[in-house]
């Protein structure tokens, strides 16, 4: 595990409600898993930020062994690991997900 | 690893689960499973997903499985989704 990336990460998800480790970029996405993770976000008009995974092998590793989970989107909410794309596809389905980042700005907002 | 490899050692893992494979890039790396199993009654979408990814991290740390792609149902869940789902 790289500290450097542990401490970037940490930092990362504390200060952005929805922080998305992707392959590629929102407008350059690397896989298809990434690019349906861009579309449901983008459709629900959430402020999110992402990091390219294939920047570096290291980011990859730290991010493999942080949450137990070795592949591609991996997705913070509120600073917490919810998951992969599948897992944000059926929160996204059953409404969690709108309610989950709703919650967030109300929060914020309070 | 093969569709049915894929298979055997998701349904020989967990016990009492059913596993529905399908390969979606023409290789033997990207997978699509269905898993079907009583023991995900009462737990969260990450730990389910969690326990079918656990059986597969050494492979997936070698790249001889590159994609899992998972969707994980109790068998009561399972009764209604069944009928939903379209990427067969």
């Amino acid at each position: 595990m790289d500290e450097n990336w542990k401490n970037a990460i940490e930092k990362a998800t504390k200060e952005n409600k929805v922080m998305v480790y992707m392959r590629g970029t929102p407008s350059q996405p690397r896989c298809g898993f990434s690019a349906r993770v861009m579309k449901v976000l983008g459709d629900l008009g959430v402020p999110f930020k992402t990091e390219d995974m294939d920047a570096d092998p290291a980011l990859w590793q730290t991010l493999t062994e942080l949450n137990n989970w070795p592949t591609s989107p991996q997705i913070y909410i509120g600073g917490e690991f919810v998951g992969g794309c599948d897992i944000l596809m059926e929160m996204n389905r059953n409404g969690d997900l709108k309610q989950m980042v709703s919650q967030d700005t109300q929060d914020a907002q309070a | 690893m093969l569709s049915h490899e894929v298979k055997a050692h998701i349904e020989n893992s967990l016990a009492g689960s059913q596993a529905y494979v399908t390969e979606f890039s023409g290789g033997t790396d990207h997978y699509s499973v269905v898993v079907v199993c009583d023991a995900f009654a009462g737990v969260s979408l990450l730990k389910r997903h969690r326990m079918v990814l656990d059986l597969f991290q050494d492979r997936i740390g070698t790249g001889e499985v590159h994609a899992l792609s998972i969707k994980a149902f109790t068998s009561e869940q399972w009764q209604t989704e069944k009928t939903r789902i379209s990427f067969f």
